[in-house]
């Protein structure tokens, strides 16, 4: 084994998720027998979510024969937020996994919940970021912010349409940086019109026309097109998934 | 299905930047920026109308002086 390797091939670190998860969230927690207080917050948390239609996906979610660490990567990329479940009592082989997929939640932009117990200390790198954490003594205060933290979500997902609604109306739109808002804001809320406005910055782009010897329009256009495909496709499977359940 | 459009709220100036004209009076041109408040790290960051970049966020609490703010309502998206 080589001493020195990238863990992530250029293909996965430079193109888009090729699969969507609309309004769900990647959850990063122990999975193989989780301690009882872990399992009973992925519980709480379960429950909150479906109440407010955010679906949930974690490392068990994804099969195939690809890389592990590719696979998590691709599922953080897919989906909408992403969620930390951990306590004292979190194996530190499993804590260890936890702090590696946050790390990659935070460079890939994508917003952080971090759900602890009381007595758990979070890595000592996000001290200053807010935590949401779990007593069994006071589960209700738990479920309220949690509800409280979805509420931030969907401030958020305001926020991207905003800059993204600006973004469209530019003279000179900056079309990589319109499809980064419209991705976000159609991975936080499963909303069909974000995939509308996928259409009209490709539109901008077919209109701009293929000048010569540069290949990065060309690259962009495929890569609208993948997002408003892959957004429709994902939203038939999120629909077909409510009929059965 | 069309969604609604947001309420905005406009706050009335703009920011000016000046370039020059060839002309003793040196009238400015308008090069356009709204502001939009980041409820995760609640601070405002900077948009350039151009391209529909983000700029930079400001680093201390309150809005930018003389640049318009854009807000959006409450989404009408079921919570």
């Amino acid at each position: 084994m080589p001493l020195v390797f990238s863990p992530l091939s250029e293909e996965i670190l430079d193109s888009p998720p090729k699969v969507l998860h609309p309004k769900c969230a990647f959850v990063m927690r122990q999975l193989g027998n989780p301690p009882d207080i872990d399992a009973r917050m992925a519980l709480i948390v379960g429950e909150v979510f479906a109440e407010r239609g955010v679906g949930i996906k974690d490392a068990g979610a994804s099969t195939g024969g690809k890389d592990f660490l590719e696979r998590i990567l691709s599922l953080i990329r897919g989906t909408g937020f992403t969620a930390a479940i951990f306590s004292h009592e979190t194996r530190p082989t499993a804590m260890a996994n936890i702090s590696l997929e946050l790390g990659f939640a935070a460079m890939c932009g994508k917003p952080l919940m971090i759900l602890k117990s009381k007595e758990a200390s979070a890595p000592s790198d996000l001290t200053r970021t807010d935590w949401i954490e779990y007593s069994s003594d006071d589960e209700d205060a738990f479920r309220l912010k949690l509800k409280q933290a979805l509420d931030g979500v969907g401030e958020l997902a305001d926020l991207e349409e905003t800059v993204l609604g600006v973004a469209l109306d530019a003279p000179s739109m900056d079309c990589a940086i319109a499809l980064e808002h419209v991705t976000k804001a159609f991975l936080l809320t499963a909303d069909e019109a974000f995939l509308a406005q996928g259409d009209r910055i490709g539109g901008r782009i077919a209109a701009a026309g293929a000048p010569a010897g540069i290949a990065d329009l060309e690259r962009l256009r495929r890569e609208v097109a993948t997002f408003t495909r892959q957004g429709r496709k994902a939203l038939r499977l999120r629909a077909k998934a409510m009929v059965h359940s | 299905m069309e969604r609604p459009s947001p309420i905005f709220r406009i706050i009335e100036r703009m920011d000016l930047v000046t370039k020059d004209t060839g002309e003793l009076s040196g009238h400015t041109a308008v090069k356009q920026r709204v502001q939009a408040m980041n409820p995760v790290t609640n601070r405002y960051v900077k948009i350039d109308t151009q391209t529909g970049r983000i700029l930079e966020q400001k680093k201390t609490a309150g809005p930018y002086k003389g640049i318009r703010e854009i807000t959006g309502a409450q989404s009408n998206r079921a919570k």
